[in-house]
């Protein structure tokens, strides 16, 4: 039976275009995997809303993606879809970001950065817009010299090779 | 009361590149020297200040240093400055709702414009987040008056300075290559090589020079030229590893491939001639009879926000002033000897804390030709820019500017990857790029975040500032620090000869995007943005936002009068001859390369004149 922490990486590989075995790996070179820390963080900041959440994402599985995204998206509380976006965000910025805050935000009236802290330095560095962005962390790469005289591999690699959303 | 009884030939005050400098040149030659330097020491390693810029929210340059300065990652609230005792503006400081506030900013900021640039209080000073760029100033920099009836002319020329370039490129460690730079009459010696080879052009570099050569600025054709870097291009020059282009020389390099003065600092001490005091401010300029300074009087403190734990007085042969541009000026005015200097010392000409400068940058941004990605996010922060409008007949009408291309895609520019990626996951549309204010989740969303993200870049645009005696740093008489000092009051404006230089500015930028094929994004400052000015354009009025460079320039500067000027070309006081101010403070104009180069080079200059007259034959060089 799968754990809240198999459904919460689930949802976010729904969620974020990214390969569960790629955002979760089996053997995470992160002590703790980030997968453990965002949903742990999701749970303390969000807990109600988020084993509702996984409850809707979990009721809707095997049904075409925009069924699930409009089960989560259009839910009747519109906080399940604040805090999926909250759960996209941690993923790609290492970022947490408050349901309520994105809510606030969302859309044209209100200008300005979004309220965020950073999770850890660890969330920090594997944010996934800069693999989308074919590039690396700024202030944390592995690249050596001269390597930005060349065009980056292709997105694939950077995205694993599981890059589609499962 | 003096330091232990200690004889010193030099106190410095600032450890930064100009102190480190001076306590290297002197401690070489058996000099005993003393720093005071008012932040705290430098780390054994930076893990602390990388830890402090991951975790920050807003990772601006000030980030990784210390003393702590924001309160609330989440609100952003800001430690009040009242409560530091070597507090400093930071760039959060700058927003709408803060840079008026002295419970949020430390400068006293009169307007109408805010000063845009920050500093660092902490051993290595400013240049700690420095970018690198290690240009020459361009010989009509020095001659602006004689050449274009325009604002000043120094009272060196560029080639009393051009050897001094050349020690400080070999001290910086500077990577690039004589055929690139020798533009707008920049001249080397016969045989002259740079310490490194160039660092290697980004492919935002590449994209932007196969249309520049299309883009003239009154009449003066553009072309890319690599930039001179104090970054390795080697591995091994001053023990550091080449460049890996982590993206992040501002606020830090990870992996220290970049100089900061912690190296020379590192030299200067070695010699066992240097002692630092740190966490020590200093606070009079003291005066003998002689009108030769005779001591400098400082407080000490512990912890960033605790209590004053000493004082103390100490005496020299010569005093040197090394804490950058709004200091140092600040220091000299709060000396009034009891009444004797009641408009402070080295300031007979009144010219303390006058002519304020900045590089005003006018920031544009644009998305390559679709299908034509840029791959931003790579690399340093710049490896090019173009130098050919640097000088030229239209000084005498309008500022001018060098371009600087950016490598980091649309971070300064927006406050991408992030702003870009909540836009299409929150439905907003901060970046200009999601109109339709899509909410995008799944594969959708990594395709339009990497079609946007690898298409991004910016080009920066260094306006040259005219010195104006308008531009002022003076001493707050109602806002003091936690040390009960005074904080530095600023009334700071652009004149219409820089205005017409962004003007020029913005129309060479939408030039230049043009012939790339690329689509402008440049936005509207918001109307609430402080840092902002309305100038009329083809009969249309448009505002303009501009950012600080981070090169703070003026106060004290140099000259061939004492009646208009603080110090000589020796960067000695005409007042007081056995004190030297020094950094940027001196520069009579700002023109338009960064400053660090120039700073370096002035400081050699002036410690060579220390040696060979002040300090001459005293002692055994180790």
């Amino acid at each position: 039976m799968a754990t809240p922490v198999d459904t919460f990486v689930a949802l976010s590989s729904f969620l974020t275009g990214i390969g569960a075995p790629v955002l979760a790996p089996a053997i995470d070179p992160n002590e703790p995997p980030l997968k453990d820390v965002f949903y742990e963080y999701a749970n303390r900041r969000a807990g109600t809303t988020l084993t509702q959440l996984l409850d809707v994402f979990t009721q809707n599985q095997g049904q075409p993606p925009s069924v699930i995204a409009n089960a989560i998206f259009q839910n009747a509380n519109p906080l399940v879809g604040f805090l999926a976006r909250s759960i996209m965000l941690q993923w790609y910025m290492g970022n947490w970001y408050e349901p309520a805050d994105l809510q606030a935000y969302s859309g044209r009236t209100k200008h300005g950065p979004v309220p965020s802290v950073v999770i850890s330095d660890t969330a920090y560095v594997n944010g996934w817009s800069w693999s989308v962005a074919q590039a690396h962390p700024m202030g944390y790469s592995n690249y050596s010299f001269g390597y930005w005289a060349s065009p980056p591999p292709p997105l694939s690699a950077f995205l694993g090779t599981t890059g589609k959303p499962q | 009361m003096s330091n232990g009884q200690q004889s010193y030939d030099a106190v410095i005050v600032g450890a930064g590149i100009s102190g480190a400098l001076i306590a290297k040149q002197l401690a070489t030659q058996g000099k005993k020297v003393l720093i005071i330097e008012s932040g705290a020491s430098i780390p054994n390693n930076i893990e602390s200040y990388m830890e402090r810029f991951y975790l920050s929210s807003a990772k601006v340059p000030e980030s990784p240093y210390t003393p702590v300065f924001v309160a609330n990652q989440e609100t952003g609230t800001l430690v009040d400055p009242k409560t530091v005792n070597a507090p400093r503006p930071n760039t959060l400081s700058l927003n709408a709702q803060n840079w008026q506030d002295p419970a949020q900013a430390y400068l006293i900021q009169q307007g109408p414009l805010p000063f845009s640039s920050t500093y660092e209080r902490i051993a290595g000073g400013t240049m700690r987040h420095w970018l690198g760029t290690s240009l020459r100033f361009c010989p009509n920099d020095f001659r602006m008056k004689t050449e274009y009836g325009r604002l000043v002319d120094w009272p060196i020329g560029y080639d009393d300075l051009e050897p001094w370039y050349g020690r400080a490129e070999s001290e910086i460690g500077v990577s690039a290559d004589v055929g690139d730079q020798e533009y707008c009459g920049i001249t080397f010696p016969k045989g002259y090589q740079y310490p490194m080879p160039p660092i290697p052009e980004s492919l935002v570099d590449d994209a932007v020079a196969a249309a520049a050569s299309q883009v003239q600025v009154d009449g003066i054709t553009l072309n890319v030229a690599n930039t001179p870097a104090g970054r390795n291009s080697v591995t091994g020059y001053q023990s550091r590893p080449a460049c890996a282009g982590n993206t992040n020389c501002i606020p830090i390099c990870p992996i220290r491939a970049k100089y900061d003065p912690s190296v020379t600092l590192a030299d200067a001490l070695q010699t066992g001639n240097v002692t630092i005091l740190y966490r020590t401010v200093a606070t009079h300029v003291v005066i003998g009879a002689d009108n030769q300074v005779s001591a400098i009087d400082y407080v000490q403190y512990e912890q960033d926000n605790g209590p004053q734990t000493g004082s103390g007085s100490v005496s020299a042969k010569i005093f040197v002033l090394a804490a950058h541009a709004i200091e140092t000026p600040k220091l000299l005015l709060m000396s009034t000897n009891g009444g004797r200097f009641p408009n402070g010392v080295a300031n007979s000409s009144g010219q303390v804390g006058k002519n304020l400068m900045d590089h005003p940058l006018y920031l544009a941004w644009a998305l390559s030709k679709p299908g034509s990605p840029v791959y931003g996010y790579r690399g340093p922060l710049a490896t090019s820019g173009i130098e050919d409008a640097r000088d030229g007949a239209f000084r005498t009408e309008r500022a001018a500017f060098r371009i600087e291309i950016g490598n980091e895609g649309w971070n300064f520019s927006v406050g991408d990857p992030e702003t870009t990626t909540v836009d299409f996951i929150d439905g907003r549309n901060e970046s200009g790029l999601n109109p339709g204010y899509s909410m995008l989740y799944g594969q959708q969303l990594i395709d339009t975040l990497n079609g946007y993200f690898t298409r991004q870049f910016r080009l920066g645009f260094l306006m040259e500032q005219s010195p104006d005696d308008t531009n002022t740093v003076t001493l707050s008489t109602t806002y003091k620090d936690h040390l009960n000092l005074p904080r530095p009051e600023i009334t700071y404006n652009l004149s219409e000869y820089t205005k017409k230089g962004f003007i020029a500015a913005r129309q060479t930028a939408s030039e230049i995007f043009a012939a790339m094929g690329a689509t402008e994004y440049t936005a509207e400052p918001a109307p609430d943005d402080p840092s902002a000015f309305t100038v009329v354009i083809n009969g249309q009025e448009v505002r303009l936002k501009f950012f600080g460079a981070g090169h703070v320039v003026g106060t004290y500067r140099m000259g061939s009068d004492p009646a208009t000027s603080v110090v000589n070309a020796e960067q000695r006081s005409w007042d007081h001859p056995n004190l030297f101010l020094v950094g940027s403070g001196v520069f009579p104009t700002v023109a338009t390369g960064n400053p660090t180069l120039t700073i370096a080079a002035l400081t050699l200059m002036a410690a060579d004149a220390m040696l060979t007259k002040d300090l001459a034959g005293e002692a055994t060089p180790v």
